[in-house]
């Protein structure tokens, strides 16, 4: 019917209407016949109200519930049932837009719940109440399928609970022909005129005379079913069926999202896990890595707080710091290795504590040391080696690391005790031992130091010592510089030295000066005291309160000397005596210093048999000068004396000879003759005797003049004339005209022929030549002096330039001289700058040659000889 | 006839020289030690005096030294005569002022050339 203002207001209005305005034209008849003025006024008022309760009342009213109905407010509605039909109708009407509207409503809060988060199972029950309570449809349900495929009522509205619990079907069961699978709607409004097989009865049971079954489709599957039933028939029709229809479909959206929800949560759950578990696992590395970093942090914090120290103690006594804090140990410290002792000895926190290697066995740290092993003992007190007892009773070390420190071989352990929190794991383990091989490192530079240093203090002392050395030092001189300079060096407040005597039977003491002469403080070397037994021992030792058993012992008392040093000094391994360091202080004797001694000792000595050797040298050298001084006085006096009677003898014989004395015969001239040659051979011996002393003390000087050796040849020929002539000997002589004056000591160059021709005589038998020559040869002249004599073997030809050579007698008939005059002729020659020598053959003669130097630079003026006839 | 002062502690010396200088017509007067050969020397003023060395008390060197000092000595030439004929005694000897070094034994032309010409020398001089 068409919602004209006919149809709504009915006949009812137009009726209406229709007796208002009869009534209106009655009233107006009426009302002008009784009154003018009452009709004025009334009839308005009548028809006013007339009009109002007639006509426009019901369309007021009309037009409020309209305007209510389709603003939503039901509450007029009720009025309409006095309009009768129209007004049924109207109320029909306005039910089903109630209907409308509450569905509106419904779906609109069903669709904001399905935004928002809310369990299945709720909005279904929201569904469900929506369906029967708004849409005042007496039950409602939803199945769902159950993972074993059968099909079960989940919730219900208005159904008993035998229904509830009798209702399932399998999937593939026919309902009403179609199978569940089918994604179709089913309505059935009429429950009895249709076949339900088996749920016929229960539907009936229920009063259930109308229903429509949605399938819910989930993710194009369906999953269930919303199925809303009433007790009319045919109560379903399009619009309510579209209305259920839609509040599933909600349900399958809000159950699809559900499911993605559900979906998304396990997704963002598992993602959280994974989260979780990468963020775990990047936490604990960042974990490690912090600690790794601390690690090298701490490592790196050693290193440079030791890195300045040079010293070793310093060092370890730094690292010890370091460690305690980076480890949080409350003991820590070095057990080094010491060579001279063969021990172990403590740094830092195990200070005191001494192990010799060779005696321990019981000893943990020992074994570390020796195998190169680390050791972690958390339980000290249970432990039996010895060491870990001392530590666990004595210091109170409850845990224990100990690690060995090697550079190139073990040189010690590092040890840690008592960690402050909980026990010594692998961990700290493997960061210590990365602490101790730098540690090792660091060690081996600072030993490289101590060792560089030591060297240079070594040689700086030594430099001391050879710089304050004169060149010609005297033995008493050095000591002093020696003991001065080490004393002080080697720690000590008082030096002695004490070195062999001349026998090598005693021990002199040589230093200090006010003791050098001092009997009482002499060692017999074969005697008991305990000094002596150290000596011969021949190592450096120190000594605690030595005894000397002489009056040094007082000395020592008085000055309180409590250590003593005591280095022997060896020469080549022979032992020359030794040198005593006193100390006042105790323990002051330790390994650098005897290192020291050790190192300056070897020098020491040899400087100081230097001195003694040069001492004795000079003395020797004072003793032979004497000796030399008696002999040349003794050979000037005895060629002096022998001189004077000469000088006697050779006058008056030449006054005789003279005839000075009176007339001579033939024979007494002849024989004087003789005596004077003789006279003269005896004068020239003399002479040579004083030359070769000269010539030993290099006292030949040549008195260098304008000479001509042609002048000086006839001068000695002239001198051996008569010799020549006795033994019937031929003399040849070819000199250079015009030879040239020459810087010469014409005196000895006359010398030197005078040997070489008398030599000539000599050894040439009667009958033979002598050849003298002289030759200018540019530069030099050379001369020579031949004969036809026995000659000279030549193995012997260097020889017999050499002092008192005679050539084997057995080559002579008469062999005379002092075997010096070839020495001297050559001595002469060889200071003028020239030479000589021999050319000569056994049978043949001698030929004799010398040169001598025109120019003057290679004259040798004034020449001290000394290597002359070696 | 020129005076000659000798003065030598060995009289075979001076023997010899007495002949010899006597021959060659010289006045000479012998000493045997240094002290006694100054005075001669101060009181007869020789012409040349003929000086050893190698004497006992005053030797040769210290005699001519002190004549030199002297100065009615210090102009009379003085010949050293000793058997001491090394170089430096040589130079010892000329050095303390003498003119001339005769080394024994000596060829007694020698002597007599040297003397002759220290004489002609100091006459000549003067």
């Amino acid at each position: 019917m068409k919602l004209t203002i006919k149809n709504i207001f009915g006949i009812k209005i137009s009726f209406r209407i229709l007796i208002f305005i009869i009534i209106v034209i009655i009233s107006y008849i009426f009302v002008r016949e009784i009154d003018r003025g009452i009709f004025i006024i009334a009839y308005p008022i009548l028809i006013f109200g007339l009009g109002y309760f007639f006509v426009f009342k019901p369309i007021f009213i009309t037009e409020k519930i309209l305007y209510s109905a389709l603003s939503g407010d039901y509450t007029q509605v009720k009025v309409l049932k006095s309009f009768g039909e129209s007004g049924d109708y109207i109320n029909s009407l306005l039910n089903r837009l109630l209907i409308s509207q509450e569905s509106l409503n419904i779906l609109s809060v069903a669709s904001r719940v399905i935004t928002s988060h809310i369990e299945i199972s709720d909005i279904m029950n929201m569904l469900l109440d929506l369906a029967c309570d708004k849409m005042t449809m007496p039950s409602a349900f939803i199945t769902l399928k159950d993972n074993d495929g059968t099909i079960r009522i989940k919730l219900s509205r208005g159904l008993s609970d035998e229904f509830t619990r009798n209702f399932n079907l399998s999937e593939n069961e026919d309902f009403y022909g179609r199978d569940f699978l089918t994604k179709e709607i089913v309505i059935i409004n009429n429950t009895v005129k249709n076949k339900l097989s088996k749920y016929e009865e229960i539907f009936l049971q229920e009063g259930i005379m109308s229903f429509v079954q949605i399938p819910i489709i989930v993710n194009d599957k369906v999953v269930g079913t919303f199925n809303a039933n009433a007790r009319v028939k045919g109560f379903f029709d399009n619009n309510i069926v579209k209305t259920v229809a839609t509040l599933a479909d909600y349900l399958a959206i809000a159950m699809e999202n559900y499911g993605m929800y559900q979906d998304m949560q396990e997704f963002n759950k598992r993602l959280e896990l994974e989260v979780e578990s990468t963020t775990e696992e990047l936490t604990n590395t960042n974990i490690r890595l912090i600690a790794k970093v601390k690690e090298m942090k701490a490592l790196n914090d050693i290193i440079f707080s030791v890195s300045s120290k040079v010293d070793m103690n310093e060092m370890f006594l730094a690292i010890i710091e370091k460690i305690k804090i980076i480890t949080n140990v409350s003991f820590a410290g070095f057990m080094i290795y010491n060579e001279h002792t063969d021990s172990l000895s403590g740094y830092g926190d195990i200070k005191g504590f001494e192990l010799q290697i060779a005696e321990n066995t019981n000893s943990i740290l020992i074994k570390s040391f020796k195998n190169i092993t680390s050791f972690i003992s958390n339980e000290l007190f249970m432990e039996n080696y010895s060491d870990l007892k001392d530590l666990y009773n004595n210091r109170r070390i409850t845990s224990l690391a100990v690690l060995p420190i090697v550079e190139k071989k073990a040189i010690g352990l590092f040890v840690l005790g008592n960690k402050t929190l909980g026990r010594f794991s692998q961990e700290d383990m493997r960061f210590l031992s990365v602490v101790s091989s730098q540690i090792s490192e660091l060690i081996g530079r600072v030993k490289l130091y101590e060792q560089l240093n030591r060297r240079i203090n070594d040689l700086l002392i030594l430099r001391d010592i050879s710089n304050t050395i004169k060149t010609e030092p005297k033995l008493e001189e050095i000591l002093e510089v020696i003991a001065g300079k080490t004393v002080k060096s080697l720690e000590s407040d008082y030096a002695f030295c004490w070195l062999f005597n001349k026998t090598g039977e005693k021990l002199v003491p040589k230093y200090p000066i006010e003791y050098i002469n001092n009997e009482s403080m002499e060692f017999d070397v074969k005697s008991d005291s305990p000094i002596i037994k150290i000596f011969l021992e021949g190592k450096i030792q120190s000594v605690t309160d030595i005894e000397f058993n002489n009056e040094l012992d007082d000395i020592c008392k008085k000055n309180a000397i409590k250590t003593t040093l005591i280095i022997p000094l060896k020469v080549e391994g022979k032992k020359i005596g030794f040198f005593c360091f006193c100390s006042k202080k105790q323990n002051v004797f330790n390994e650098e210093i005897i290192h020291l001694a050790d190192s300056i000792a070897g020098q020491v000595a040899v400087i100081v048999e230097n001195a003694r050797i040069h001492s004795r040298l000079k003395e020797i050298n004072v003793e032979l000068e004497k000796l030399n001084k008696v002999k040349n006085d003794f050979v000037s006096m005895v060629s002096h004396e022998m001189r004077t009677p000469l000088t006697a003898i050779k006058g008056f014989v030449h006054v005789v000879l003279n005839e000075d004395a009176g007339k001579l015969n033939e024979n007494q001239k002849k024989f004087l003759g003789i005596v004077k040659q003789s006279i003269n051979h005896l004068n020239l011996l003399i002479s040579d005797f004083l030359d070769l002393s000269k010539i030993e003390r290099g006292l030949i000087v040549l008195k260098l003049e304008r000479g001509n050796i042609t002048d000086i040849v006839k001068k000695s020929i002239m001198s051996n004339i008569n010799q020549i002539k006795e033994k019937e000997i031929e003399l040849k002589v070819d000199v250079d005209e015009n030879i040239p004056d020459i810087e010469i000591d014409s005196a000895r160059i006359l010398q030197v022929f005078n040997n070489l021709i008398s030599n000539a005589i000599k050894f040439t038998s009667s009958e033979g030549i002598i050849t003298i020559t002289v030759k200018d040869k540019g530069d030099y002249i050379v001369s020579s002096v031949v004969d036809t004599g026995v000659g000279i073997p030549q193995d012997e030809y260097q020889r017999i330039f050499e002092k008192f050579y005679q050539v084997d007698s057995s080559y002579t008939r008469s062999a005379t001289g002092t075997g010096l005059g070839l020495f001297i002729t050559k001595t002469i020659v060889e200071l003028h700058g020239g030479n000589i020598w021999l050319e000569s053959e056994i049978g043949h003669g001698s030929h004799f040659s010398f040169l001598l130097p025109k120019a003057k630079k290679s004259f040798r003026r004034e020449k001290n000889v000394q290597n002359i006839g070696s | 006839m020129y005076k000659i002062l000798a003065v030598d502690d060995d009289i075979t010396t001076l023997g010899l020289l007495e002949f010899l200088l006597k021959r060659h017509n010289y006045d000479i007067i012998t000493c045997s030690n240094g002290s006694e050969g100054i005075k001669a020397a101060q009181q007869l003023k020789p012409k040349v005096i003929i000086l050893d060395v190698m004497m006992p008390g005053m030797d040769g060197i210290e005699v001519c030294k002190k004549l030199r000092a002297l100065s009615e000595t210090a102009n009379i030439p003085i010949l050293f005569l000793s058997a001491l004929g090394q170089d430096i005694e040589v130079m010892r000897g000329l050095m303390a002022g003498s003119d001339g070094y005769i080394v024994k034994p000596f060829e007694p032309e020698d002597l007599l050339s040297q003397i002759k010409k220290l004489i002609e020398r100091n006459s000549n001089g003067k």
